[in-house]
């Protein structure tokens, strides 16, 4: 399972709602809302998965982009 | 299990030192508003063209913009939010300053909202600036089917 | 505390992503403007009011839309980034000469040096070969005064009708209709008819991004009543057509048939106005022979849907559909610009469209009228009016009248028969004849011929051949490799003067900001070089623009052009009045030639509407056959060429490119072709094409896009680099001289 940690930006007003449909995802944690904006989110995915799980974020409502801090996979067999 | 601890511990500092430097790193490599084009663009001469890019970038966002007013008029992005090298004639920001941006064309407008409510310059969070699409169907192409009389 | 490995390595995910979020911002301070000046916008026709913020040292920091003007504070893309160009490092600030010909270097001197050079080859030119070998080209973007000052120091001065400009390339066709249909020129209408018309005819203009201020307010009126119709007639569907009903696709160059054939429809289908046509229209031919209503009838009877769609391509049906929504419309609003204007056979077209208006009678009512857009800011005020043209005198008179002539003789204080009967050299023609040798010197003010002149390869010889004495701003302009003088004017806000734009509207620039360096006001650089070139001083007894526009004010008082109200104290304090304007308590005009409302039309005249122009009061409805474009698409050259504008540019991007912003946007010129052209020519987005006409070739990266309809291909023509119009041909308007910029023959192929 790879490890990924990312950024949320999302559209102003529309923070909460998006951290609720991130934290909805089971491959996902949230980490909270900061600076009205961003959702700290990490993701515990097979990297197989990481492409379809970021579009997935991607589609959601209130989302305009996101911006990946780190990627672990060394756990990976 | 206190070596385990000690470990544990040590692993955190680490972590919030790393986490320290990355910070320090990030905030000077990437200013707060950030556009990777700065960065990543391939041909810098190209600059304006924000479109191209944030179509794949942020597609939500140039729908969105593309869809308002600003985008039926052609307002683009540069207009407001300035180039991402920051070396343009506008400064680069995520969010315009409402007297100096929006004014240049919406200051009668805000000078109404002003005596209205007050100085809360916060133009978007009442007008988001891409999301306001022209209001009910102008903009849909439809063919009319009835004649309509002149108003009085 | 137990914390699995995995636990830790998604912590710190999750610390690394918040770190990266980073500190608040902070906004760059900012400079606060101390005073408001109000001025009008440097770039297109649309005349838009602007307050232009000067700090407390004097520089200009900021700008914003006039609230008061009919813009209502806003402005378009290039408008708020007019300020940069200001202070654009690309300024020319000294005067340049080079002393030893075309081939030597521009090098700086002094004011006193050249002027006195260009003075004496102009003086010597006159002395030596006559007056007629001397000429003024001059510009839609120069001030009214500057070219009221310069047609009078050419006309009377130094006694040559040799005075052009390049309203000549863009606006001649328009004024040809309105002086062939009505007897006088500019538009009945004003913008505030876009606010009352529920159909808006749109053919040969693409306002989104020529006039994105306007086309706003057009908008606006549909979001304010969807039921409001636009049809766009257009063989691009450009931006425009996003928020049209209808957008019709036509071969380029085939529209006059569509027109004919719309009249057609509107006879056979009842939709005419009979009231309106029996009393105040007549019909004419070609020859000039008086025709009957029946005969105008059936001379558009062969016009049917379906001849029209053999010309066209437009489907039948599409041809009735418009030709009903345009006459069943309450108010029918026609706009048009370029793709009408440019165009071999631009007058007819214009005559076509004002056919239409009239014989539905949409006209003379709030939102009925055709409304011709305009390209420059001030080609409408500063050249239509002040006669700045060849064949032309002020306030609609023209030099073939002798009675025109002596009016403004004797307005002028000159001896009878100073101003010459004979008409000077149009645009194309000038520069045939500087090219040949017969006009030796040529003074170019605010304009850049040598990028915008059709068949470049041909006409840039005249300037090669000729002395060219050239006002500029910029060292970006292209005409500048053949100058022989160059002298740095003061820019726009730089100066003070009157700028007039489509709808009649004049408005005052006020100084904002000192002159760069050493450039001067216009002004005072046409008045100290014809000094010294030997016009009489007593020609020009002015202190400053102000004295002129006083001169000029008060010789428009009595003529259809009468604006005697707009005094320049009254200039100053309101954004912009509309002639008719007769007195200084009069509030302008919005709909010319109707009782009631027009100064002009007296108030107990027995119908609601005089068209004063015409000695008879009637316009002419004229029977204007289909004719081809000069060189269609054939075998051997199987596209169309057109060219045209991009939001971002404006004209041949000397300003526009002076702005980071703008010229990033587009840095460079490109051909748009559609997806299914590409497909068949192997041509993908990017891909090097060649265009391939007659005259010469050149290369260009393709945009593949639908936007133009298959068989047609679009360059933008602002980039210097890639001087698109050394592609075109020169034929022009047989009545009106204005080259037909917009469609030529090409090849197109990728670069292999």
């Amino acid at each position: 399972m790879a490890i990924l940690g990312f950024l949320t930006h999302t559209v102003e007003g529309k923070s909460k709602e998006v951290e609720a449909a991130l934290a909805a995802m089971p491959e996902l944690s949230t980490y909270g809302i900061h600076q009205d904006c961003y959702v700290v989110v990490v993701a515990e995915a097979d990297s197989a998965d990481l492409e379809g799980l970021m579009s997935r974020v991607h589609a959601l409502d209130g989302v305009l982009t996101t911006y990946v801090t780190s990627l672990n996979v060394e756990d990976e067999q | 299990m206190a070596a385990s601890k000690k470990i544990m511990l040590a692993a955190l500092v680490a972590l919030v030192l790393g986490a320290g430097g990355f910070f320090l790193y990030i905030n000077a490599a990437f200013p707060q508003d950030r556009c990777e084009g700065a960065k990543h663009l391939d041909r810098p001469e190209e600059f304006a063209d924000c479109v191209t890019c944030h179509t794949k970038a942020s597609p939500k966002v140039t729908q969105d913009w593309q869809e308002s007013k600003h985008g039926v008029m052609l307002v683009k992005c540069v207009v407001c939010h300035g180039e991402p090298d920051g070396k343009g004639s506008v400064p680069f920001e995520r969010a315009p300053d409402p007297i100096r941006i929006c004014a240049q064309c919406h200051d009668p407008a805000i000078k109404r909202m002003v005596a209205k409510y007050g100085s809360n310059l916060d133009c978007n969070s009442c007008h988001p600036n891409h999301q306001n699409p022209m209001h009910g169907d102008a903009y849909e192409n439809k063919i009319p089917t009835t004649k309509i009389s002149l108003p009085e | 505390m137990t914390l699995s490995r995995r636990d830790f390595i998604k912590g710190s995910a999750a610390a690394l992503a918040l770190s990266a979020i980073g500190g608040p911002c902070f906004a760059a301070a900012k400079e606060e403007a101390d005073k408001w000046v109000k001025g009008v916008c440097r770039y297109c026709g649309t005349g838009c009011g602007v307050l232009v913020g000067v700090n407390k040292d004097g520089r200009a920091v900021s700008i914003k839309g006039d609230p008061n003007n009919h813009n209502q504070g806003l402005l378009c893309l290039k408008g708020a980034m007019l300020i940069p160009v200001i202070y654009s490092t690309d300024r020319i600030t000294e005067p340049m000469i080079r002393k030893d010909g075309k081939k030597s270097e521009l090098t700086k001197v002094s004011w006193d040096v050249a002027l006195d050079f260009a003075a004496k080859r102009f003086k010597d030119a006159v002395a030596e070969y006559g007056p007629d070998s001397i000429a003024y080209y001059g510009s839609g973007q120069a001030l009214t005064e500057e070219s009221y000052l310069a047609n009078k120091i050419w006309k009377a001065g130094f006694r040559t009708n040799n005075v052009d400009g390049n309203p000549r390339l863009c606006m001649a066709s328009a004024v040809g209709g309105y002086m062939t249909t009505f007897g006088k020129d500019e538009p009945m209408g004003t913008y505030n008819d876009i606010d009352n018309a529920t159909c808006f005819f749109i053919i040969g203009s693409n306002t989104s991004e020529a006039h994105p201020v306007l086309f706003r307010r057009i908008a606006r009126r549909k979001q304010s009543s969807p039921d409001v119709k636009i049809i766009v007639v257009d063989p691009r569907r450009t931006n425009t057509s996003r928020i049209a009903d209808l957008h019709v696709f036509f071969k380029p160059g085939t529209d006059l048939a569509l027109l004919n054939g719309m009249a057609h429809i509107i006879f056979k289908e009842e939709l005419d106005d009979d009231r309106f046509i029996k009393r105040y229209l007549q019909f004419q031919d070609n020859e000039g022979n008086a025709r009957s209503l029946e005969e105008y009838k059936e001379f558009v009877a062969q016009y049917t849907p379906e001849k029209v769609h053999e010309i066209t391509g437009i489907d039948p049906d599409m041809v009735v559909k418009v030709a009903r929504m345009f006459a069943e419309s309450p108010a029918t609003l026609s706009l048009w610009c370029m793709g009408i204007n440019q165009r071999s056979r631009g007058v007819w077209a214009n005559n076509l469209i004002h056919n239409l208006h009239l014989i539905t009678g949409q006209i003379g009512r709030p939102g009925a009228s055709p409304l011709s857009l305009t390209g420059q800011p001030n080609a409408c005020g500063g050249v239509r009016d002040t006669g700045s043209l060849a064949h032309l005198l002020p306030a609609g008179r023209v030099v073939a009248n002798e009675k025109h002539r002596n009016e403004i003789e004797d307005y002028w204080g000159v001896p009878r028969g100073t101003i010459q009967p004979k008409m000077g050299h149009h645009t194309v023609a000038l520069f045939e004849n500087m090219a040949s040798g017969n006009v030796k010197a040529v003074f170019i003010h605010c304009t850049n011929p040598a990028h915008t002149l059709p068949h470049l390869n041909k006409y840039t010889k005249g300037l090669e051949t000729a002395f060219v004495a050239q006002t500029e701003c910029f060292h970006d302009a292209e005409t500048l490799k053949y100058a022989d003088v160059v002298f740095p004017a003061a820019f726009w806000c730089e100066t003070e003067g009157v700028y007039g734009c489509t709808e009649r509207r004049y408005s005052l620039i006020e100084q904002a900001v000192a002159p760069a360096g050493q450039s001067r006001p216009a002004v005072e650089i046409l008045m100290e070089f014809a000094k010294r070139a030997g016009v009489d001083p007593k020609l020009m007894p002015y202190k400053n623009s102000a004295d002129i526009w006083e001169e000029w004010r008060k010789l428009s008082q009595g003529t259809p052009y009468n604006f005697y109200g707009m005094t320049r104290e009254r200039l100053k304090k309101e954004s912009g009045i509309k002639w008719p304007c007769p007195s200084e308590d009069h509030p302008g005009t919005d709909l010319r030639y109707v009782r009631g409302e027009d100064p002009l039309v007296p108030v107990n005249h027995e119908t609601k509407m005089f068209f004063y122009g015409r000695p008879d009061g009637k316009p002419i409805v004229y029977l204007r056959p289909y004719q081809p474009p000069f060189e269609p698409a054939d075998d051997e050259y199987p596209f169309v060429l057109t060219t045209g504008r991009v939001i971002d540019h404006w004209h041949t991007a000397t300003m526009t490119g002076q702005v980071p912003e703008l010229r990033k946007a587009y840095p460079s010129a490109f051909v748009e072709i559609n997806p299914d052209d590409a497909k068949k020519l192997n041509i993908n987005n990017g891909d090097p094409v060649v265009l391939e006409t007659r005259r010469d070739k050149m290369t260009f990266p393709a945009r593949v896009t639908a936007t133009c309809m298959p068989g047609l291909v679009f360059c933008p023509f602002f980039d210097k680099k890639l001087l698109v119009n050394r592609l075109f041909h020169d034929a022009v308007d047989a009545a009106s001289k204005e080259p037909e910029y917009k469609i030529c023959a090409t090849k197109v192929y990728k670069q292999g």
